[in-house]
């Protein structure tokens, strides 16, 4: 937990169990962009994510009676992200599975510009941003808890359940992935600037 | 390069509205806590004491009737 110290954390769960508001509050405020960024990098829509980060909240408060003393409020709320977002990509297997005939249907494409799009500012943060995307979902959230929200390996093991030795590992082969998605990208776009200017 | 990704901004009025949402929500578990750590009031505990009375007695009651039943029939 990189936004508050342990103490202050063990205080909050205690407030949260009683029905404090103001804990609420403060526990929001910490983490409520952190999540959003998580789920929106892992879903690559801005809608999707917003859906599951309110279906997030909801379910934390519906628990939140029944946290144990030692809760480690981050893991738990990644948790719930993305077992939220496991789920929902699931039902959507289903609804595919059952759309497949009228699929000719629908407009193709994001209907809504997607979160990089929209923020995005340099070029680097372009090609890191298309190049994350284009990693696995497993791997996408591997380095997206580890490298971007900052929590140790085991932290980001227990949230995946999976052992904190496989968690190295995926975070190893994702950023060896990222790296040769990128390289790649750089390769084809040096080659397109050639062939343009000759 | 991964570490210094932007922040992407949730909607804020969306997010207000769910935490008032959750607000809500631990209002309620709030009171469901209080009220099961109130002490029962001196009309509550009267009315235990009445209903624990009340079953004692139909329990004696049927007790003393199978004995005079059982008395009976022999």
């Amino acid at each position: 937990m990189t936004c508050m110290d342990r103490e202050s954390e063990l205080e909050l769960v205690a407030r949260l169990r009683a029905g404090d508001a103001g804990a609420f509050d403060v526990v929001h405020g910490a983490f409520n962009t952190r999540l959003f960024n998580f789920l929106a990098r892992l879903a690559r829509r801005r809608d999707v994510a917003e859906d599951l980060l309110e279906e997030t909240w909801l379910r934390f408060v519906d628990r939140a009676p029944r946290l144990r003393d030692e809760t480690r409020l981050g893991p738990f709320l990644f948790t719930v992200a993305r077992n939220l977002y496991v789920s929902y990509c699931r039902s959507r297997l289903i609804e595919d599975s059952h759309t497949v005939g009228m699929i000719g249907l629908w407009p193709s494409g994001t209907p809504w510009p997607s979160p990089f799009d929209a923020t995005v500012a340099s070029e680097t943060e372009q090609r890191v941003e298309a190049a994350l995307a284009a990693l696995p979902a497993v791997d996408r959230e591997a380095l997206l808890l580890v490298a971007v929200e900052g929590m140790r390996p085991a932290e980001a093991a227990e949230i995946c359940g999976i052992a904190p030795v496989a968690m190295r590992q995926r975070i190893s082969r994702a950023r060896a992935r990222l790296a040769r998605t990128l390289d790649e990208r750089s390769e084809a776009r040096l080659v397109a600037l050639k062939e343009a200017t000759t | 390069m991964i570490e210094q990704l932007p922040v992407l901004t949730p909607d804020a009025a969306r997010a207000e509205r769910v935490a008032a949402r959750c607000r809500a929500t631990l209002a309620r578990h709030r009171q469901r806590i209080e009220a099961a750590a109130m002490p029962p009031g001196p009309r509550m505990l009267a009315l235990e004491r009445a209903m624990v009375l009340g079953f004692c007695m139909v329990y004696l009651s049927a007790i003393f009737l199978t004995a005079l039943e059982m008395a009976g029939a022999r």
